[in-house]
């Protein structure tokens, strides 16, 4: 019988205390994944949603960086305009590589001539455009037709229809682009051409007509050289663009990234209090446990088990049951975050998008080797006082 | 196997005035093949003197010596490994791990010994159980067995590495005449195979089994009875 066999058979043989430190390191091991996940799924979702983009630097007009990044994380339309001239005034500051406009609309809200409530609808110019035309490009084989659309991946056709109706206008989804757990998911982008055939058809079809001006668009996505500093470049737009504020890609979704630092402190001070709390619980039960089983620790030294058994035997009593706990606590914590996904990110206003196979594999391993250190050193002080307790010492009590 | 024991004290601190003394300065020689039984009344430090004689518990003062070997002069793995080997335990309260069956509890021994000799425990085990009497019991948890079947048990565990000294504290305590008599009478076949036996008791009744009867009293100790007396059991 090696160490691992007359563990098991020990957990078998002390059921309720295994049962107690088995919950103890389940509920751990499931708060520290579900915490986690949720702090990695936002964060995967936005680093996704600036991929998405595919700009370094976003360039709106001045003070509508916070409706912008409501728009491109929550799928909240919006309405932010400036002067056409200023993509060219973009284009014309150094380090610019190319600069492609883009017009914000969105459809009615609960309107018969819309089947889509309030959606928020991204137009592209395909002359200029580099955000979206390669993925249409590679999926699609070629460019959007007039009156077609492509869609965020929550973005369908309603179920019995071949369109999509927008201001009485009919529109064909010609694909899907994959999620970003960020607004993106629901937002149908669309040329000016298409956007200019909606509009006409708003004025005999729509309960309220679709007015796109010419002279005006909402934003505009800038692509820097290579081996330039984006960082600079953003800088020069703000001295050289009057009336406009650029926001470099990895710092659109700043305020929310603030946010979730915030979230992530709170997560990990509970997790840490939970941590402590179940370190001090299992400590006590298994010095209990190791207590009451003095004699039986005295029999196995006087049956010639040496203090290094001993000590490996008990913990690796615990480290069995943190193993099972933990993988069966995370694998739980990982189905629930999964199926609560939407309800998640809707509750806390956060965007979320369920990390990769690879990224969970690496939060599941840290998560077992976290319940293990844990119950290793809750465990190690009864476990290391036992084996070097004198066996007929034990046997006299 | 001898045991030797030369002017072994042991002290307890019960706290910092207080200290007991349940062996005071003994000296105690085993000779191989010698069944020595140790009478005393409870408290009068037989436990203690097994302990010691086994190097379960360390003297406060003195030697000991299993074979030649100062069991306190090695380290802790080379004394497991030699009581296991060795030596053979029976212990006067129950002592099989409750979350093993008979079977496991026999083979426990050799987990702990040579990894050839963990291939073979449970043949053995299994054999030493038939030789007990308990070849329809070996499954069986030790709360399912009776105070008998767990004292035959655990003397097969002692059994298991073929040790060449026995040490029994109490063996036959809690249990019926009969019993008592069918666990003495393996102990005597086992001494009759070779194995020098150190056994403690409080029942003077037992004798007749010694070849030769030492009193304990107050931690010191006394020779009651030599082989002869033993044998015709007027020792004391």
């Amino acid at each position: 019988m090696n160490v691992i066999t007359l563990a098991l058979k020990n957990i078998r043989g002390s059921s309720f205390r295994s049962l107690i430190i088995f919950l103890c390191v389940m509920g751990v091991a499931g708060f520290f994944l579900s915490t986690t996940l949720i702090i990695r799924g936002a964060e995967h979702s936005l680093d996704a949603g600036l991929e998405r983009l595919g700009a370094d630097i976003v360039v709106v007009p001045a003070g509508a960086e916070s409706k912008i990044e409501t728009a491109l994380l929550m799928g909240k339309p919006t309405q932010i305009w400036m002067p056409k001239e200023k993509a060219a005034e973009v284009i014309g500051v150094p380090g610019v590589a190319q600069v492609s406009a883009q017009v914000y609309l969105n459809s009615l809200y609960d309107a018969p001539c819309c089947s889509v409530s309030e959606m928020f609808l991204v137009i592209f110019d395909p002359e200029t455009d580099f955000t979206i035309r390669p993925w249409l490009e590679k999926e699609l084989g070629g460019d959007l037709n007039l009156n077609d659309v492509i869609g965020g991946s929550y973005v369908f056709t309603p179920p019995g229809e071949k369109y999509i109706r927008l201001y009485g206008h009919h529109l064909t989804l010609r694909g899907n682009l994959q999620a970003t757990g960020t607004g993106l998911d629901q937002t149908m982008f669309m040329t000016m051409e298409t956007a200019q055939a909606m509009a006409m058809t708003s004025r005999t079809q729509a309960e309220q007509r679709l007015e796109i001006d010419p002279d005006l668009i909402s934003a505009v996505m800038v692509q820097v050289l290579p081996e330039t500093d984006a960082h600079k470049v953003t800088l020069q737009i703000l001295l050289d663009v009057l009336g406009v504020t650029p926001i470099e890609s990895p710092k659109l979704f700043g305020t929310y990234r603030d946010q979730m630092t915030g979230l992530l402190w709170g997560f990990l001070a509970v997790l840490g209090i939970g941590w402590g709390l179940s370190v001090a619980l299992i400590g006590l039960v298994f010095s209990m446990a190791v207590n009451e089983r003095r004699r039986e620790v005295s029999v196995l030294r006087a049956l010639g088990a040496s203090r290094g058994f001993v000590l490996q035997s008990l913990l690796a009593e615990v480290g069995l049951l943190a193993l099972g706990a933990s993988a069966l606590g995370i694998s739980i914590g990982a189905v629930v975050i999964y199926l609560l996904r939407d309800f998640i990110a809707t509750s806390m206003e956060i965007p979320f998008l369920f990390p990769s196979l690879a990224s969970f594999m690496t939060l599941f391993i840290g998560g077992v080797a976290l319940a293990l250190a844990t119950v290793t050193l809750a465990a190690l002080i009864p476990a290391l006082r036992a084996s070097r307790e004198e066996p007929a010492l034990a046997m006299r009590e | 196997m001898k045991i030797v024991l030369r002017g072994v004290t042991k002290e307890y601190a019960l706290d910092d005035e207080t200290t007991i003394t349940p062996v005071d300065n003994v000296s105690l020689n085993v000779p191989q093949g010698d069944f020595i039984i140790v009478v005393g009344r409870s408290g009068s430090g037989k436990t203690t003197l097994l302990n010691l004689a086994a190097g379960l518990v360390k003297p406060t003062r003195g030697e000991v010596l299993i074979g030649d070997l100062d069991v306190w002069a090695i380290s802790d793995r080379q004394l497991s490994m030699f009581r296991n080997q060795k030596m053979g335990f029976m212990f006067q309260y129950p002592s099989l791990l409750p979350s093993l069956t008979a079977l496991e509890n026999v083979a426990l021994p050799a987990s702990f010994g040579p990894r050839k000799s963990r291939r073979k425990a449970r043949e053995r085990a299994a054999e030493l159980l038939e030789l007990m009497g308990l070849s329809d019991r070996m499954e069986a948890l030790p709360r399912q067995l009776s105070a008998g079947e767990q004292k035959r048990v655990v003397i097969a565990r002692s059994l298991l590495n073929q040790p060449e000294l026995l040490l029994a504290d109490e063996p036959t305590s809690d249990l019926d005449e009969q019993t008592e008599q069918e666990i003495m009478a393996l102990l005597r076949k086992i001494h009759g195979s070779g194995v020098t036996v150190l056994m403690v008791t409080h029942s003077l009744e037992l004798m007749p089994y010694a070849t030769r009867v030492m009193k304990m009293e107050n931690g010191v100790l006394s020779v009651l009875a030599g082989a002869e007396a033993c044998q015709t059991g007027r020792g004391t």
